[in-house]
C-alpha cells in the first residue's frame, strides 16, 4: 500500500472578522506558510483540492478562483462541496492513483461576509415542507440535542461541560478566536437560544484559511495519514428520515477507516463541533469509549490531561466555527499537536455541516 | 451603496414563462422582485418569505424568495484600487520578480508566488485587445436595439510578449464598456482612455469610470 504523509500545514488564525484581506489574500498567507513548513515550492505540487460552498461564499463556482493564490496555476484543480476533511480524503485518493506526488488541500471561511447566515442554512431544507416553517438551524440542532440527551442519559448541563472544556483548551492555541478561562456555571448562565441549547453551546462562525500539503514522498512526511473514511448518514432534505440524536455517519465512516489500519486506539480526538452536543453524539457513535460518554465527560476523561483528550485544540467552540473549513482546521490542529511530541496518534473527524448527518474521519500517526 | 448597478427588471422576462404562471407572478407583484437591485436597507426590511400556491392541473409550485445577503470584503489590493478610482486614479502593483504590472492589483504574484508591495499609478490609456458587440442582457429574452460594446483594455506599457513570438504572456487589462464609437468603427488595437464620472459622483467603484472612449487621435 502506498503511504500518504502530511508534508506541511499552514493557517491564518481564526478571527471573528478579517476586514483587511479578501479570501484570496487569506488563502495566499495560509499557502505560503504550508509551503514553508513543507520546505517545497509550488513548482513541486501536482494539483489542488479545495472545499467550498458557493452559498457560503456568495459567488458561483468559486473553485475557479482557487488556484492562483495557492500556487495551483495551470495545475490539476478540483473542489468538493463538503466539509474540508472530505477534501483531504479526495487529495489522498488522488495520490493513491499514483499519478500525483504532492497535492495541496485548501479551504477558507469568510463568515463575516455573510449577513444572514441562518437564512443561508434555511435554504438547505426542503422548500415545501420545512422552509415555510422557517425554523432556525439552532432549533433543528436543538432537536438533535434533546434526542441525544434523552437517549444517552446525559443532562443539559453536560453540554456546558463540553463548551467550558473547549474554551479553556483554546487558551493554549494561538489560532483560537474564542478562548476563555470560563467555568461550567458561566456557560450555564448564557441565554437559551433553543432549548436545550444555550448561546454558550454554539460555536461562533469565524474567518479562517488553511492549506495542507499531502505527499507520497516519505522524506517530506511529518505525520502519516493512516486511514480515512467518509459516510453519509440517514438523511432526507425534508428531515423526515433523519435519525435524531445520532451521528449515523460517524461509525460508518470509522468502519471504512478501520479497513485501512489495525490501529484501534488513539491518543486524542479532534472533532468539529458546531454545537456542544455534536461532539458527544459523534463520540458516542464512534464507540471509542467503553464507559458511558457522559460519565467519562464528567470525570474529566476528555480533558486535555484525561485518558482520551477530545478537542485539545479548543475545537470549534474555542477556536471559532469556520463553516466548511472546519475539517481542515481540525486537521491542521491535529498535525500541530502531534508534532509537539506529546501524542503519537489521533482521530480527526468533521461533520458536513451543523445539522447534516454525514461526515469524514482521518486517522493520523507519527512514527515512533 | 445605492447606485452601484443599473440593472432593472425587464417586462420581457415574463414572456418566456407559461401564461398562467406569468399571470400569477404579476398578480402577486412577484415580478417586481426580479433582477432589481435594492439598497441594503430596503432589502433587510424585505418580507422574510412569500409562499403562494399556484395550480395548473396537478402541478403545485411553492414560490420561495431566496434572500441571501453578503458584504464582500474587497481585501488589501482591491480596497486600494477602488479608493484610487474614487480619486480618479488607476492604481496597480508591480511584481519585482517577473516585472509584471497588475491592474487591477494583487498583493501576491501567482507566477513568482511572492508578496508584491510595489504600487504604480497608470494614466489609463491603452488599446482594445478584444471586444464584443453585445445585443443581450442577463434578463432572458432581452434584446438591445443598439449593442453595448464590451471590451478588454490593455494598459499602455504593461504588455509582455514572449521573446521569440508575438504571443502575449501578460498584460494589465480590465474589462469595461466602450462608448463614443460606433459598432462599425470599433476594432482590436483601437486606442482608448477612461472617461471618469464627476468627482462628487464617484463612490469607489469600477463604475467610477463611466466607460472607455477612443483617444482623439484615433477617431
Ligand atoms: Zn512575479
Amino acid at each position: 500500500m502506498m503511504d500518504i504523509w502530511v508534508a506541511g500545514v499552514g493557517e491564518i488564525p481564526c478571527r471573528p472578522i478579517y476586514d483587511d484581506m479578501d479570501f484570496r489574500e487569506m488563502l495566499y498567507r495560509a499557502a505560503v506558510k504550508a509551503y514553508f513548513d513543507a520546505g517545497i515550492t509550488p513548482a513541486e505540487v501536482d494539483g489542488v483540492v479545495s472545499s467550498g460552498m458557493d452559498f457560503y461564499e456568495g459567488m458561483s463556482i468559486t473553485d475557479s478562483y482557487t488556484p492562483d493564490q495557492v500556487g495551483g496555476r495551470l495545475k490539476f484543480n478540483t473542489l468538493v462541496s463538503n466539509d474540508a476533511l472530505n477534501a483531504i480524503i479526495h487529495g489522498c485518493m488522488l495520490l493513491k492513483t499514483g499519478h500525483f506526488r504532492t497535492i495541496l488541500v485548501t479551504a477558507y471561511a469568510k463568515a463575516s461576509n455573510i449577513l444572514n447566515y441562518s437564512e443561508i442554512v434555511l435554504n438547505s431544507f426542503d422548500p415545501h415542507v420545512i422552509r415555510p416553517l422557517t425554523p432556525h438551524f439552532y432549533t433543528i440542532a436543538a432537536l438533535d440535542a434533546r434526542a441525544y440527551l434523552t437517549n444517552s442519559g446525559c443532562e443539559a448541563r453536560d453540554l456546558s461541560l463540553v463548551a467550558a472544556k473547549n474554551k479553556r483548551n483554546a487558551l493554549r492555541n494561538p489560532s483560537a478566536a474564542f478562548a476563555e478561562n470560563t467555568s461550567v456555571e458561566e456557560v450555564e448562565s448564557t441565554e437559551v437560544v433553543s432549548e436545550p441549547l444555550r448561546r454558550g453551546h454554539v460555536a461562533v462562525p469565524c474567518d479562517y484559511a488553511a492549506a495542507v500539503l499531502l505527499t507520497t514522498e516519505k522524506e517530506l512526511g511529518k505525520v502519516r495519514v493512516e486511514a480515512f473514511g467518509y459516510a453519509a448518514g440517514s438523511y432526507s432534505p425534508d428531515l423526515s428520515l433523519k435519525t435524531w440524536g445520532q451521528s449515523g455517519w460517524a461509525r460508518a465512516a470509522l468502519d471504512i477507516a478501520f479497513k485501512q489500519t489495525r490501529l484501534r486506539q488513539v491518543d486524542f480526538v479532534e472533532i468539529s463541533e458546531p454545537f456542544a452536543h455534536s461532539e458527544l453524539m459523534a463520540l458516542d457513535a464512534f464507540g471509542v469509549i467503553r464507559e458511558s460518554i457522559c460519565k467519562t465527560l464528567r470525570d474529566g476523561g476528555f480533558n486535555i490531561d484525561g485518558h482520551l483528550p477530545v478537542n485539545p485544540s479548543g475545537g470549534c467552540i474555542g477556536m471559532g466555527y469556520p463553516l466548511n473549513a472546519a475539517g481542515l482546521q481540525r486537521l491542521v490542529q491535529s498535525v500541530n499537536l502531534l508534532r509537539t511530541g506529546r501524542w503519537n496518534s489521533c482521530l480527526v473527524a468533521s461533520p458536513d455541516g451543523e445539522v447534516v448527518d454525514g461526515g469524514a474521519v482521518v486517522v493520523l500517526r507519527v512514527e515512533a | 451603496m445605492t447606485r452601484a448597478t443599473p440593472s432593472r427588471f425587464s417586462p420581457n422576462y415574463l414572456q418566456q414563462l407559461p401564461e398562467d404562471l406569468a399571470r400569477y407572478i404579476q398578480r402577486h407583484g412577484l415580478d417586481k422582485e426580479f433582477g432589481r437591485l435594492e439598497s441594503w436597507a430596503s432589502s433587510m426590511e424585505k418580507r422574510y418569505m412569500e409562499i403562494g400556491e399556484w395550480q395548473i392541473d396537478n402541478l403545485v409550485l411553492t414560490y420561495w424568495h431566496i434572500a441571501c445577503m453578503y458584504r464582500h470584503t474587497a481585501g488589501a489590493a482591491f480596497s486600494r484600487f477602488l479608493k484610487g478610482l474614487k480619486n480618479g486614479k488607476i492604481l496597480g502593483t508591480r511584481c519585482e520578480g517577473c516585472g509584471r504590472v497588475l491592474i487591477p492589483p494583487r498583493t501576491f504574484c501567482e507566477w513568482c508566488f511572492k508578496d508584491i508591495d510595489t504600487w504604480v499609478e497608470h494614466p489609463g490609456a491603452g488599446i482594445i485587445s478584444t471586444y464584443s458587440l453585445s445585443y443581450i442582457g442577463t434578463d432572458p429574452r432581452v434584446r438591445f436595439e443598439k449593442p453595448v460594446i464590451v471590451a478588454v483594455v490593455w494598459f499602455d506599457g504593461t504588455v509582455k510578449k514572449a521573446n521569440s513570438s508575438r504571443t502575449v504572456l501578460h498584460a494589465a487589462g480590465i474589462l469595461h464598456k466602450v462608448q463614443g464609437v460606433g459598432p462599425e468603427e470599433v476594432h482590436v488595437g483601437m486606442r482608448v482612455k477612461p472617461v471618469w464620472r464627476k468627482p462628487e459622483e464617484r463612490v469607489g467603484s469600477i463604475l467610477d469610470i463611466e466607460y472607455f472612449a477612443p483617444l482623439e487621435s484615433d477617431v
